[in-house]
């Protein structure tokens, strides 16, 4: 599993790493007990401060997604992988965003499904 | 001086020119390229598949730790030699001490760490960057005995010197072995903490296994230097703390104990000296020395899983 970070983007560093592991627990990627990295060996293979990836666990463990326990580390929550029906709920949520804001841009149907596409491809 | 001194200065010069040319010819034959061989050997012990893309992580891995664990090794031969010349002008007589061995590990230790201070962090770039979300821990890396020795050795230390102190001893050798045994299990154990969280951004399979392979062989330097050196700090707390309970069981004046007693008690001490101050420190050196180059598979990797969109 694999996390990505871009320094440039508008979005803060700590809240791509919070998104993307709530995305991951909420898919079922990361399962409850699974381990994630210690906040140094993340924050040094992202070269990113420490500070930065300690916000973000603990944004995740504030939403009860993670737990923190001094002997294991941070480990995903029992019981917090999103069922079929609320992972429906939520892209239909996603969808409904995603076609607000193709209006507000003006963009015809065609070329924002060709744009979802692509995303999906990358 | 010469007429002072006459043969034992002789003696000196002379060893301490030996030792200087030997110095001179392993820092010499160090700093040579690394070989195929030394690539092969790492290759072996870590079971890594050597590829054109990871060959250069491991050279440079060889490089780098060959060269700070000669120059710590000869910081310790250049510090023991001092000290064979200052009692060789203070009294006047040649000294070779086993403790010259556990100096020379505690140098090829603190060349390890110094290597792995060295290891340049990743340079991240301007651009997106990424990481496995795998936890590295230091089993996956090295045998269970890099963490568990460390600590078991750390406690004895640490306890003996309690238990000296407790029992009334101001023996500075015991309390410094005691202490000495529990510092050098800490900071075995932080370098390796250090080692495992060192950046390393996602990398294709062949490089993160040569990458693992690097983590793994210094794992085990560092490791094996740690317990190497906690057997014989250790071992001297205890063999300290063991004299100097014994001593207080015979009581504040030995003169009272019978000469039956005395010959046990003198029986026990040398007992507890050739054990503890001879035969566990030689052990531990011995021990070190091969954990540090026992082999280790690296792991393997398996598929990447991107994060959802």
């Amino acid at each position: 599993m694999i996390l990505t970070v871009d320094p440039s983007s508008a979005v803060p560093p700590y809240e791509q790493i919070r998104a993307q592991l709530e995305a991951m627990v909420a898919s079922g990627t990361l399962e409850a007990g699974d381990r994630l990295p210690s906040i140094r060996q993340l924050a040094h293979d992202l070269g990113l401060a420490t500070g930065t990836v300690a916000r973000a666990y603990a944004e995740l463990e504030s939403a009860g997604l993670v737990v923190s326990r001094r002997r294991t580390g941070t480990v995903v929550a029992d019981g917090v992988a999103a069922s079929p029906s609320e992972r429906r709920r939520r892209l239909s949520e996603a969808a409904e965003q995603y076609a607000r804001a193709v209006a507000l841009l003006g963009v015809a149907p065609d070329d924002a499904q060709a744009a979802v596409l692509r995303a999906l491809a990358r | 001086m010469v007429s002072t001194f006459g043969a034992p200065l002789m003696a000196l010069l002379a060893l301490v020119t030996i030792l200087t040319l030997f110095a001179v010819l392993l820092l010499a034959q160090r700093l040579r390229p690394v070989e195929r061989a030394e690539v092969e050997e790492v290759a072996e012990l870590s079971d890594l598949d050597v590829t054109i893309d990871n060959v250069g992580l491991v050279v440079d891995a060889i490089a780098r730790t060959r060269l700070w664990r000669t120059v710590g090794v000869l910081v310790a031969v250049a510090g023991c030699v001092g000290w064979v010349v200052v009692v060789a002008m203070r009294e006047q007589r040649l000294t070779f001490e086993l403790a010259f061995l556990l100096w020379g590990l505690i140098g090829y230790w603190a060349g390890s760490v110094v290597a792995e201070l060295r290891t340049a962090q990743t340079d991240p770039g301007d651009g997106p960057r990424t990481a496995s979300l795998e936890r590295r821990e230091l089993t996956d890396y090295v045998g269970s005995w890099a963490a568990v020795w460390p600590r078991r050795l750390g406690l004895a230390g640490a306890i003996a010197g309690a238990l000296a102190l407790a029992t009334g001893s101001r023996d500075p050798w015991v309390i410094g072995f005691g202490l000495g045994a529990a510092a050098i299990s800490v900071a075995g154990l932080v370098v390796a903490q250090y080692v495992l969280e060192r950046s390393r951004p996602d990398l294709a399979p062949d490089v993160a296994a040569a990458d693992d392979a690097v983590r793994s062989r210094s794992l085990h330097a560092i490791g094996g230097a740690t317990v190497g050196i906690g057997i014989w700090a250790a071992s001297i707390a205890v063999a300290g703390a063991i004299l100097t309970l014994a001593a207080r069981a015979v009581g504040d004046d030995p003169s009272v104990v019978l000469a039956g007693e005395a010959q046990l008690l003198g029986g026990l001490y040398a007992l507890v000296l050739v054990v503890f101050c001879v035969v566990l420190p030689i052990t531990g050196f011995v021990v070190g020395r091969r954990l540090g180059r026992r082999p280790f598979p690296v792991r393997r990797r398996d598929s990447v899983v991107e994060a959802p969109a």
